[in-house]
């Protein structure tokens, strides 16, 4: 060890999102010392900086009959009860406070004129319960950004990319990380470990997410032993762009569009018609998971748009053009300013959209305290897996990055400050540094990464989108194992320092490849359709798979499979909610 | 629409072996329609493996983090439509260059001592 930097921490931070950076809060809060490792700079980064503006409570401030029981009833109901009822119960209770000590931090929350906070009502809700965060994610980002300004004590390793955890015996002791503006490897030795890094959507071609999400976080829980959680759970945003190309995948809130209370645009097929099931509910439209199905029906039928998907059309509103774009502003819904200067005017032509990739349902599992099984080792945020259950509603991926990052950062303090110092092995530091540079080594006819890339998000779309069947995902399995087994060793990066765009490439596809793997492997188990898991073989939702599927990586085994039961309040474990 | 190509020049450096920027052209076929940042991760994927852009981005005109100077002009690349038949320059906007249009977006919270030695000058905005 040497040869390398080693940095000593009692927390040790991997991600740079809302839940990372709340977790980082906490654990400083907590006396602990604390390191984070960003994969780009907080805030300009990350899967929350390009989050929708709806942040989730049960706060009751625009209609005060909503109470936290009924928001733990509909999110229950809306995850297909495969959500872990201990973190849904957590999630609903402590999301008000949460959101609030946001707005001390500096995030801007939108107001009525009274001066009450504004909520909206989206799908899947009883009452209006989501908050609009001005300047959506990024503005959140800014926000809690200025709170890390306020504690010198936090370390922010920006353009930091972790590479691979390492334990000491049952317990995780710190990790390896590439600095990429200079591609040197540093070794970072911490008491306890949070996983704060986000979702893998990016094993998928048709995305709203950034290309950051590779799932670095779920690889690198996996080769540490973490139990993985409905990984074959990938949540699907009904309405995102399929035209024009510059912003192809780009999210349009639905919810806006078309809710009964906002701007009430028509959603058609290609032939003009209507065709969304009605709900019934207070709130006409319905949640993803239904929602996606009704879309995808029409797409798969025949009855598509020009550039494969849906419309949703505004001209048939019955809101005036002033209107709209007043409703436009108060929902700060995006991206219709980019959209004019692309020379498309939403108010005069309808907009091409079909649901894409865009939440992670599955991941860490984890308890009350984001403990995993695995000693000193937390997760917190879109990486974890049991909060939603088989379906998410509108909002509740960012109250989760701040009520689960403010549990995660105060428990891995408690049980940093509470233990000795872990060990740090040479021998795996050794074999870590030996896979990195590896991949710099010369070859001849060495592949590309960009290009290997490509070839397991095409087999993954083909075979892992809205109709999966077995034969196709053990398709998609022999393709993911030829992959990682045959190409991945011939792949060469180039030695690009400084800024080690290649090598990262590289390392990002190793672990898309072992994430793709476990989510096959997950999906192939779950032999029933849930929420956004949906199997052409077995198209019914069944009682005797309201159960986790689980997926661990062993030492000389490789994957190892089975199922949990899903906790009921009445089976909870671990620490009382106040 | 489709037919033609872009022709873009790029302001290059690498602050480990160049004393100052270079430029370099490149032709990029309009097979489809093309932001600034969309044309990067063409030229990036099928030109020059070593071209420095910062490819963690929104996509959708928030983060911020695909900042560059377009013909003089400071704008978000993926906000940015490219014609077929234009020609462009870029160049990074930001002080402190990591490689090419690459930057430090400003200094971290807390910029850590073990990239003192990296940091140059000038980097924090």
């Amino acid at each position: 060890m040497a040869d390398f930097r080693t940095v000593q921490t009692d927390v040790l931070i991997v991600g740079g999102g809302g839940a990372a950076v709340r977790a980082a809060i906490a654990a400083d809060d907590a006396g602990a010392q604390v390191a984070m490792l960003v994969k780009g700079q907080i805030a300009h980064s990350g899967l929350t900086s390009m989050a929708c503006p709806s942040y989730q409570a049960a706060a009751a401030f625009e209609e005060p009959e909503d109470t936290t029981d009924i928001a733990f009833a509909d999110v229950t109901k809306e995850g297909r009860y495969l959500g872990d009822e201990n973190l849904i119960r957590v999630l609903v209770e402590e999301a008000t406070e949460r959101a609030l000590e946001m707005e001390r931090y500096g995030v801007k929350l939108t107001k009525n004129e009274d001066g009450r906070i504004f909520q909206v009502m989206h799908p899947g809700q009883t009452y209006a319960r989501n908050l609009v965060i001005r300047g959506c994610g990024y503005g959140m980002m800014i926000g809690l950004r200025r709170e890390l300004l306020r504690r010198p004590a936090i370390q922010a390793f920006e353009d930091f990319v972790a590479t691979r955890l390492i334990k000491d015996g049952p317990r995780v002791s710190g990790a390896v990380a590439m600095n990429l503006r200079t591609a040197e490897l540093v070794v970072f030795q911490a008491r306890s470990v949070i996983m704060a890094t986000g979702g893998y959507e990016e094993i998928m071609e048709f995305t709203d997410t950034e290309p950051g999400a590779s799932g670095d976080g779920t690889a690198l829980a996996l080769h540490a032993g973490a139990d993985m959680v409905d990984l074959e759970m990938m949540l699907f945003y009904p309405t995102c762009l399929v035209w024009p190309d510059e912003v192809r995948g780009t999210l349009v809130q639905y919810e806006g569009l078309l809710g009964p209370r906002y701007l009430q645009g028509m959603m058609l097929n290609g032939l003009g018609e209507p065709f969304l099931p009605d709900t019934g509910e207070r709130y006409v439209l319905p949640v993803r998971d239904i929602m996606m199905k009704a879309m995808f029906k029409e797409i798969d039928e025949g009855r598509g748009t020009e550039h494969g998907g849906v419309h949703i059309d505004l001209r048939r509103s019955p809101r005036s053009t002033e209107e709209i774009f007043s409703l436009l502003h108060t929902l700060d819904s995006l991206p219709y300013t980019e959209l004019r200067d692309l020379g498309v005017d939403i108010t005069k032509e309808p907009i091409e959209v079909k649901p894409g990739t865009h939440y992670c349902l599955g991941g860490i599992r984890i308890n009350e305290r984001t403990e995993s099984n695995v000693q000193g080792f937390f997760a917190a945020g879109e990486v974890s897996g049991n909060v939603h259950g088989a379906n998410r509603t509108s909002g509740n991926a960012l109250a989760e990055t701040q009520v689960f990052g403010a549990r995660a950062g105060e428990y891995a303090a408690e049980y940093a400050l509470g233990s000795g110092s872990a060990q740090l092995h040479a021998d795996a530091i050794g074999v870590e540094v030996d896979r990195v540079r590896g991949f710099l080594r010369e070859r001849t006819a060495g592949i590309r990464p960009v290009e290997l890339r490509k070839r397991l998000k095409r087999v993954m779309q083909q075979h892992m989108s809205h109709r999966r069947t077995a034969a196709g995902m053990s398709e998609a399995l022999a393709t993911i194992r030829r992959l990682r087994d045959h190409d991945l060793p011939r792949v060469q990066a180039a030695d690009s320092a400084p800024y080690a765009r290649e090598l990262q490439d590289a390392l990002e596809l190793s672990n898309m490849l072992d994430v793709s793997e476990a989510v096959v492997e997950a999906a192939l188990l779950r032999k029933e359709s849930r929420g956004h898991h949906f199997r052409e073989d077995f198209p019914e939702q069944r009682e005797d798979w309201l159960c986790h599927t689980l997926v661990r990586e062993e030492p000389g085994r490789g994957l190892v499979l089975g199922t949990a039961p899903v906790v009921r309040l009445e089976h909870r474990t671990g620490v009382a909610v106040s | 629409m489709t037919d033609g190509k872009v022709v873009v020049r790029i302001e290059r450096l690498n602050p480990d072996t160049d004393t100052s920027p270079h430029w370099e052209t490149f032709e990029v076929p309009y097979e489809q329609r093309h932001s600034v940042l969309t044309l990067l991760h063409y030229i990036y994927e099928n030109y020059d493996r070593t071209l420095g852009y910062r490819p963690y981005t929104c996509g959708r005109g928030l983060c911020n983090s695909c900042q560059v100077s377009i013909d003089g002009k400071v704008r978000k690349g993926c906000a940015t439509p490219i014609a077929a038949g234009s020609e462009i320059e870029l160049r990074p906007c930001h002080g402190v260059v990591i490689r090419d249009l690459a930057t430090v977006l400003r200094g971290g919270p807390d910029e850590p001592a073990i990239l003192a030695e990296w940091r140059r000058a000038g980097d924090d905005e």
